[in-house]
């Protein structure tokens, strides 16, 4: 199914790239299974490099009406039973819980104050 | 059993009164645990329920339903066939379930799907496959396998799913019931588990066409909680259904019947047509020069749609969080890794790589360019004339179990005829036409967007044409495939 | 990689920085952007929260039409076009306070462009060009090690609308950006468009900076500044990173293209650990969210509702009332003390008295009871008849500041208060008389000396007669009366 591998889309290395921005981690079997998937499924959808899209201009999406702006006097949709604490892995005192970030880690973050 | 009496009886008979309210919620419990416990367990359904309407003047008062288990319930739970979500109670109801359960209908259980609705055999659920009523080495379909196999199985009379690709048509043709894709924006999205937002519809199944085509008059109509459903207004769905064929144009696409198409399939197809033909529609063909490219602008699309909606899946403030993570980078990359599937994670590499720096281009604004031009090949066959499209819903009748888990391209095939209609927004119907050997094959009407009524007043016509023609409904879980059937 | 920058110490020696800001504002809408729960600060964490800022399973956005408009009237405020249609988009990255693991925000096609602001300072104006001005939701709030070795995270904030503003490097000092910062907000205000509270995270800035030779065209190699947190802590960090890059460039090193942290304490910037990777956002447009359609005729209502502009008023003020520009600047300086002085102003005949007034004691008090104190409660009217009071004579100006505080505590007029408590001034001259001569005969020997040549002694009669008067003596009769009766 797959290509030569000069052709391929994908090598090891993107899969282990595409598999970081996507917060998983497949072992070294599964980085090896999914490249091969990918380019398959990739050398099937190859067919489009040769459809011609110039009649489409940018702003042709699919035409939806354009968005409603919400009523204001519709309420919250109500949580119910003990939610969001009784759904929450790990709560304490009110607040979500998750192992300390690393101070300077991470880019963008909510722009919040880093202490 | 085809003697079961329809949802229309059903609420009939609670509305006056003639059985308590529980009575037919009960007797499809009771089936549906008789099906789990057969020597191939149907597997149809993730959790069940005897609950009592909470209406009793209803049109669909004490009509139990089966839900698939990607539409949020209050009292079951939510799994969307996957591990990341196993005990996942929704603290909110979808939309259509709170309509489901103003009109008196009641939620039998929760039914078994491919997990995130992503794929065409209900093979990709966690929690083990679904069989196909008529042959219980095949698949039923997918992704909303379980609600075509209940209704397919005479558990329930009706079911919910949700189609982004096919995954009500194709099932239901696979299970011999109705299953309906209704246009996009038709029916609120408020409570179904995202998987590709532009192309995902809430869908009914059927017995018949009617009772396929009253569920979605109850659950159809604009919600301020989704700002992509319609304010257009809902009509009456059942007012001219059986207007029967006569007058009607019935384009059939040349590029729907090619060599992949079974030729036994195509055999049934044209048999339908016939039909349609002597009853007085008028049959013409047309062409949509763009369907050979649906499959890989879906491919595109969908996953990437897919792999931003299903970041949110983080262990972080619901579903699994994988033990003994001691950093936040460890909670989200093993939740990830052990809670999704392999499918799950195939088409979020996927989607991920299409809207990369760099790739978004060629593949994801590529493909968005490509579904408008699949969108104006429909515009053109209407504008043509053209009433409604009929095709056939799958290349083949269901497949055996286990036999493309291997080659997700051979999967993603069984779609081709399906998801045009979900990239174009318009609304689809499979309705059955036959069968082969025991398996049961559907046939697909395709109508522009709005035009529901118009499509559902054709497949009603097919129906009555090909009345007593078609597999039944029902189905004994201690049955034996016998010699020659299935392949 | 850097920009066409060479590093001779010659070149170097004429450096201009370049700076373009983004601001991050919270608008005061009573609803989330996306959703409709409430905005308000301070609430027990996670109560404000519903499955769409949740980010549940199966939850959908829809768009609060108050925060468009309020975005609207920003936008016009800074001259912006509006574009009929812009595009919510997904900008996708994985943090725990950012619930669906993506911001809705918009991108390629925002909601206004191409605006421009002028910036004073010290005589100088310095045009900025506004780049754009987009909407987009705020995330929730991380909170490290109030639980220990953890992090809480509190989705109260998570979906409050937030606009983005942007400006073009325009600025060319840490003091000019400072100066922006402050203009800018002062625009906000007029407009009511935010609470614009650096300490309540209700505005927020970023700073971009490169540096390159004077006179040079091209741009230099940015660095992003982030976590300042208020105005002289944003023109602190400039300073300190232009600096840094000054140095760098003279010892012929290149400047890199960094995200650097600004440390309040130890008054320097720190790069964060960032990965090229976190930085594909993947944006999309949003595929829940149809187009948003803003027509001519609502941008035009929403213009029809623009206020007069801070600059543009302090003008006006400045000549109408016939004031020094000092006296205009502070009494424009917010929309509310605006507002306060002209009704006050209009309701007398000496606009600088009014000034005087509204500048000193009113202000002052204000400043003294923030705390409390939302808009004035005097009424302008009854600050017009305290003026009144203290400009007939019937109470001294120090009395007057007095009487303002009572007004305040006890929400009378002037008047009540003035008759409550007894306060008019004394003129009986006979009264007045009979102290002046009683303080007199008291203190004989410094009448001695007063008349030998110790004029300030006037000062000490004076006290004496306010004393014995408890301070109601009309100074200015008690004043003429100890004349006289001194000279003889």
């Amino acid at each position: 199914m797959s290509g030569s591998k000069d052709q391929r889309a994908v090598s090891g290395q993107d899969v282990r790239r595409i598999a970081e921005l996507a917060r998983l981690r497949p072992d070294q079997e599964a980085v090896r299974q999914l490249t091969e998937e990918l380019n398959g499924i990739l050398e099937h959808v190859r067919v489009l490099e040769t459809l011609d899209v110039s009649e489409i201009d940018e702003e042709d999406s699919l035409t939806l009406d354009p968005v409603l702006c919400r009523d204001p006097k519709i309420a919250p949709d109500e949580l119910r039973g003990d939610a969001p604490r009784s759904i929450a892995p790990d709560w304490r005192d009110g607040f979500f819980v998750v192992p300390r970030l690393p101070a300077l880690d991470q880019s963008d973050s909510s722009g919040d104050v880093v202490e | 059993m085809t003697s079961d009496p329809t949802i229309f009886e059903i609420a009939s008979r609670v509305r006056s009164a003639e059985v308590a309210p529980d009575h037919f919620v009960r007797e499809s419990a009771r089936r549906a645990r008789a099906g789990d416990t057969g020597l191939n367990s149907l597997h149809a359904f993730l959790s069940v329920q005897e609950d009592t309407p909470d209406v009793l003047d209803g049109v669909l008062s004490g009509v139990p339903v089966a839900v698939k288990d990607n539409l949020c319930t209050r009292t079951l739970a939510t799994s969307c066939g996957s591990r990341i979500l196993a005990e996942y109670v929704s603290p909110f109801e979808a939309t259509v379930v709170l309509k489901l359960l103003a009109a008196g209908g009641v939620v039998l259980g929760k039914t078994n799907m491919d997990e995130f609705a992503m794929g065409s055999s209900t093979e990709n659920s966690a929690f083990g496959a679904t069989r196909n009523p008529h042959d219980p080495t095949r698949v039923p379909g997918g992704s909303s396998g379980g609600s075509a196999a209940a209704v397919g199985a005479g558990i329930v009379r009706c079911a919910l799913g949700s189609d982004t690709g096919g995954s009500v048509r194709q099932p239901a043709s696979f299970c011999g019931v109705v299953g309906i894709k209704p246009t996009y924006g038709r029916v609120s999205r408020y409570g179904l588990v995202a998987f590709a937002s532009s192309l995902d519809q809430v869908g009914t199944f059927g017995a018949t066409v009617e009772e396929a085509a009253l569920l979605l008059q109850i659950i159809a109509g604009q919600d301020p909680r989704d700002a992509t459903s319609s304010n257009r207004e809902v009509p009456d769905y059942l007012e001219e259904i059986d207007a029967g064929v006569e007058g009607l144009t019935v384009g059939v696409p040349a590029e729907y019947f090619t060599e992949a198409l079974d030729p036994e399939v195509r055999q049934l197809c044209e048999e339908a047509l016939d039909r349609l033909r002597k009853a007085g529609a008028l049959i013409r063909e047309v062409s949509l020069p763009h369907t050979q490219y649906a499959v890989p602008t879906y491919y595109i699309l969908a996953p990437a749609e897919a792999s931003s909606n299903l970041a949110r899946y983080d262990g972080v403030r619901y579903g699994m969080r994988a033990p003994g993570t001691d950093s936040v980078a460890a909670v989200y990359e093993a939740s990830r890794t052990q809670g999704f599937g392999g499918e799950i994670i195939r088409r979020i590499m996927l989607g991920t790589f299409a809207l990369s720096a760099g790739y978004y281009e060629a593949y994801y604004g590529r493909a968005q360019k490509a579904r408008a031009l699949i969108a104006r090949d429909f515009e053109r066959v209407w504008e043509g004339g053209a009433d409604v499209l009929f095709t056939p819903t799958s290349p083949t009748p269901a497949f055996p179990l286990g036999e493309r888990t291997q080659d997700p391209v051979s999967m993603y095939l069984s779609d081709i005829y399906t998801v045009t209609a979900n990239l174009a927004g318009i609304p689809g119907i499979s309705v059955p036409i036959g069968s082969v050997g025991r398996l049961p094959v559907g046939g697909q009407f395709l109508a522009p967007r709005w035009e529901e009524a118009r499509m559902l007043r054709a497949a009603r016509g097919l129906e009555v044409l090909l009345g007593g023609e078609v597999p039944e409904v029902g189905w004994d879980s201690g049955r034996e495939p016998s010699e020659g059937e299935g392949e | 990689m850097s920009g066409g920058v060479g590093s001779s110490e010659a070149e170097y020696n004429r450096v201009e920085s370049v700076i373009g800001l983004e601001i991050h504002v919270q608008l005061r809408t009573s609803q989330k952007l996306f959703c409709a729960d409430s905005t308000r600060f301070g609430d027990a964490p996670n109560t404000n929260v519903c499955p769409v800022c949740l980010g549940l399973p199966g939850a959908l956005p829809t768009v609060n039409g108050e925060a468009v408009d309020l975005a609207i009237l920003a936008a016009l405020a800074f001259g912006c076009t509006i574009h009929e249609m812009s595009v919510f988009v997904r900008k996708n990255y994985f943090y725990p306070d950012l619930p669906k693991g993506y911001q809705i925000s918009q991108f390629e096609q925002p909601l206004a462009t191409s605006g421009q602001f002028t910036v004073e300072l010290g005589g100088e104006r310095r045009e900025v060009r506004i780049r754009r001005i987009h909407m987009e939701e705020d995330a929730g709030k991380s909170l490290h090690d109030r639980v220990l070795g953890c992090t809480v995270v509190d989705l109260n904030r998570a979906g409050t609308p937030l606009i983005e503003l942007v400006s073009e490097p325009d600025l060319r000092t840490a003091a000019e950006a400072r100066a922006y910062l402050q203009q800018v907000k002062q625009v906000l205000e007029y407009l009511d468009v935010s609470d614009c509270n650096m300490e309540e995270g209700s505005l927020r800035v970023d700073a971009n900076v490169s540096i390159r030779p004077q006179g040079s065209s091209e741009l230099g190699t940015k660095t992003e500044l982030k976590n300042m947190n208020s105005f002289s802590n944003v023109e602190k960090a400039l300073t300190v990173e232009i600096q840094r890059q000054v140095v760098l460039t003279r010892s012929g090193k290149r400047v890199e293209h960094l995200t650097l942290l600004w440390d309040e304490g130890k008054g320097e910037v720190r790069p964060m650990r960032t990965k090229e990777e976190s930085h594909d956002y993947r944006y999309f447009p949003e595929p829940d969210l149809p187009p948003l359609i803003v027509s001519v005729d609502q941008s035009e209502a929403i213009r029809a509702q623009l206020p007069e502009l801070p600059k543009v008023r302090r003008a006006r003020v400045q000549h109408e009332f016939e004031l020094p520009a000092y006296d205009a600047e502070v009494l424009t300086s917010t929309r509310m003390l605006a507002d306060y002085y002209e009704a006050v102003a209009e309701r007398m005949d000496d606009p600088k008295q009014a000034s005087n007034w509204v500048m000193g004691p009113v202000l002052a008090l204000i400043k003294e009871r923030s705390e409390e104190l939302e808009g004035f409660p005097v009424a302008p009217e009854d600050l017009v008849g305290l003026i009144d009071l203290v400009r007939d004579g019937t109470i001294s100006q120090t009395v007057g500041k007095d009487v303002l505080r009572k007004m305040l505590d006890r929400g009378v007029s002037a008047e009540r208060v003035v008759a409550d408590d007894g306060l008019a001034q004394i003129r009986d001259s006979a009264q007045l008389e009979r102290w002046v001569d009683e303080v007199l005969t008291a203190n004989l020997e410094e009448v001695i000396r007063f008349r030998s040549g110790e004029k300030r002694l006037q000062g000490y009669f004076m006290g004496q007669v306010m004393k014995a008067s408890r301070g109601k003596a009309d100074p200015g009769e008690v004043s003429r009366l100890l004349g006289r009766k001194l000279e003889n």
